[in-house]
């Protein structure tokens, strides 16, 4: 499990709490630091604005820019082909020292001055996060001309990878660690809500219906969306590559990073892959002997918590997609998987140690990413089955505390 | 007759000795010839020769004998002379065995807990489902079974996969109070710079009445062995995760290769993992029909102690048997 100092900050403000109180406390409760990084961007590299990018006279493969790096407009050779979309990039302007031997200085390239270099995402220390150079946006933070990347603590972040014990499926997520440390630390968890901003919309009720036979040990909320201007925004690329899990396209990275945020496991059915009469869609629940199937039109498309059809798996190209936020109980999983040798996905190491029971908190967050950083609209409202759960009382006095550990505690 | 004793007399070696043998006594040699001319000596001289004849038998005979004596005595002395070995000389095979590093460093364990009055347990490496895992609260399909890559058997059996199951066969052989170690080989299926397939380890389990056992016992008896077998190091507990303990502990030294400055052996850190612990859970005492009682168990894996000891810097230099690494533990 990784996590990172400004996603943690998300749900817990530890602004206060330095790198080395942090490792020290996440060991004392339980959940071992393997290795902790500071990633730290060298001075002198600043956020540059694209004022004109046009093609080098001399070569086919750069381009020269023209970029406003706050302190004067500077010309800039660069090669890489996605310059052209940037608007806002990372440059290194004379001076910068980008490693032990390399210093960025006045060049000239084929004949065109160049003063200072457009960086990727490695050039300056930070994981890959794909070909050509870091376009920046405004996910991690206000982007200010000249500002120092150094202070964008979203990317001089620190990145902690912790070794989790096999009981600790609730610290499988950012705000399972965040809760945790809340704790630890006495400082106020962060509630996370978010209503939908969106008021021109048609209900989900009036396209999709839930069903279900039998008991249901296990709870399940829809969403549907309208997918548009669909893209991956510069911070879950980056925190995806913090968390060393890069995904092919926007929806999977958008998926991975709520399960990894909230620990709530969401899936995306590709509706244009599934028969619909009058676009209508009947989602229906069965319990078969313990596996709980969720049909849609009459064919199984997944199994809660153990995998999904390949076919309706959502991907860039769907034009509706309907999002599942599902919890089952992770000691029938293990016994029924087990059992029947039934075929598992990623999501089950998550389902099968215990992934967040708060299906809604899931939800919440897929809207809120929708609607703040995509063109996706969202349909009215949500579906779900829940199940009743009690709380679950454990009793113990302190008393039976001292006899255990041989010490008397303070109350 | 002077001619056979000649012959006698002139043979210098067993094989030739042997040869006239045959030829004198043998039932075609010269002596029968002689007893078989007895049949024509007329009747009254028969007496006079036949006397003759057996006086010369005896007396080749005799002769025979002391030649082979004399004979076989040479042979021996020939024989010993070129057998010769002066015990007194400076040999150059100067090479002696020694403990190796892992079972030294295993005495060297074993030795403190001896003295505090622990006894050694042993079971099998070729274990069932029920001690290996269901007893130590383990149960079927639980993630905490990934921990451990086992290596099974078609029947079920499994390879131990820890000292752990020592335990359980300790705790249903005997009743409570119990003070042990278990000292051994245990098998997962796994081979890199920090894992092979086999490997040692020391399982400690201390069982009394119930309060009479407690994790404060346990971190001073875990402080104290530390000491002892790294010297003056810090010590630091941190709360874990096994099956078979709660609360459970692991412990971490201040590394002794940078004096807790942090370096690439503790990952830069300063700490370096060197055992587990705990409170033995309820659910073990229940598998093995325990009441009322409280324990603590520890374990520990004795190629990382001698790694840490002697400073090997990879797990499998420890199995490969080359002698260069092994002659500098004489």
């Amino acid at each position: 499990m990784i996590v990172t100092r400004s996603w943690l900050n998300n749900f817990i403000d530890i602004s206060e709490v330095s790198d080395d109180k942090l490792y020290e406390t996440l060991n004392s409760i339980g959940l071992e630091v393997d290795s902790i990084k500071k990633y730290n961007i060298p001075q002198k590299v600043v956020v540059g604005k694209i004022i004109s990018c046009e093609k080098h006279p001399d070569a086919d493969k750069l381009n020269v820019c023209q970029i406003d790096i706050g302190s004067g407009v500077r010309q800039i050779v660069c090669g890489a082909k996605n310059v052209v979309d940037a608007q806002y990039v990372a440059v290194a302007t004379i001076g910068a020292k980008l490693g032990e031997d390399f210093e960025i200085k006045h060049a000239k390239l084929r004949g065109v001055e160049s003063e200072g270099m457009v960086c990727s995402a490695s050039e300056l220390g930070l994981p890959d996060i794909g070909d050509g150079i870091m376009i920046l946006d405004e996910s991690i933070g206000e982007l200010v001309v000249g500002k120092d990347l150094n202070e964008y603590e979203k990317i001089a972040d620190t990145v902690i990878e912790l070794e989790l014990t096999a009981n600790r499926g609730d610290c499988l997520s950012i705000h399972g660690v965040a809760r945790d440390l809340s704790a630890a630390l006495n400082i106020p968890l962060n509630k996370f809500d978010y209503e939908s901003q969106n008021s021109e919309k048609i209900g989900i009720a009036r396209i999709a219906k839930l069903t279900k036979k039998g008991i249901i040990p296990a709870s399940l909320q829809y969403v549907m969306a309208n997918i548009d201007d669909l893209h991956t925004s510069l911070l879950f690329s980056l925190r995806l590559a913090f968390i060393k899990e890069p995904q092919k396209d926007s929806i999977s990275s958008i998926l991975k990073y709520i399960t990894h945020c909230t620990g709530v496991i969401l899936r995306a059915y590709d509706i244009s892959s599934i028969d619909t009469e009058e676009d209508k869609l009947e989602i229906k629940v069965t319990n078969d002997d313990r596996v709980i199937n969720i049909a849609i039109n009459g064919e199984i498309q997944s199994q809660v918590g153990i995998n999904q059809n390949e076919e309706s798996m959502a991907h860039d190209n769907a034009s509706i997609v309907l999002f599942e936020s599902s919890y089952a109980h992770p000691e029938d999983l293990v016994d029924v998987v087990a059992e029947k040798k039934l075929k598992t996905d990623e999501l089950y190491y998550n389902t099968s140690r215990g992934s967040e029971p708060n299906v809604c908190f899931g939800v919440q967050y897929l809207t809120y990413l929708l609607e703040t950083y995509t063109g996706c609209t969202l349909y009215d409202g949500t579906i779900s089955l829940d199940e009743e759960q009690e709380d679950k009382i454990i009793t113990i006095t302190t008393q039976e505390i001292s006899t255990l550990i041989g010490n008397e505690i303070e109350k | 007759m002077e001619n056979l004793e000649k012959m006698i007399e002139k043979a210098d070696s067993l094989e030739e000795l042997e040869k006239v043998r045959v030829e004198l006594f043998g039932k075609k040699g010269a002596l029968s010839k002689e007893f078989a001319k007895l049949k024509d000596v007329p009747g009254p001289e028969k007496k006079a020769f036949a006397e003759g004849l057996n006086q010369n038998k005896v007396k080749l005979q005799t002769l025979f004998d002391e030649r082979y004596t004399t004979l076989k005595k040479e042979e021996i002395e020939k024989l010993l002379k070129a057998e010769t070995i002066d015990v007194s000389l400076y040999g150059n095979l100067g090479e002696k065995g020694a403990l190796h590093p892992v079972m030294a460093t295993m005495d060297k364990i074993i030795d403190y807990f001896v003295a505090l009055n622990f006894a050694i347990e042993d079971g099998p490496k070729v274990e069932d489902d029920f001690h290996n895992f269901e007893a130590l609260n383990l149960p079927k399909n639980h993630p905490a079974r990934e921990m451990q890559d086992t290596f099974f058997c078609k029947d079920g059996a499994v390879l131990r996969t820890h000292t752990s199951p020592v335990q359980i066969r300790t705790m249903l052989k005997q009743k409570p109070p119990i003070r042990m170690i278990a000292p051994g080989a245990v098998f997962r299926k796994d081979y890199d710079l920090t894992h092979t397939p086999m490997f040692h380890q020391v399982e400690g389990l201390v069982v009394g009445e119930k309060g009479e056992v407690n994790f404060a016992n346990l971190k001073s008896i875990m402080s104290e062995f530390l000491h002892y077998m790294f010297g003056d190091v810090e010590i630091r507990f941190r709360p874990s995760f096994f099956p078979f303990t709660e609360p459970s502990a692991e412990v971490d030294i201040s590394c002794i290769f940078c004096e807790a400055k942090g370096c690439r052996v503790c990952s830069h850190t300063g700490w370096l993992e060197v055992l587990g612990c705990g409170i033995v859970d309820q659910n073990v005492f229940d598998a093995v029909e325990y009441k009322n009682v409280s324990g603590y168990a520890f374990g520990l894996g004795v190629e990382r102690f001698a790694m840490l000891l002697h400073k090997i810097p990879d797990l499998r230099m420890l199995f490969e048997g080359d002698t260069r690494l092994l002659e500098q533990f004489r």
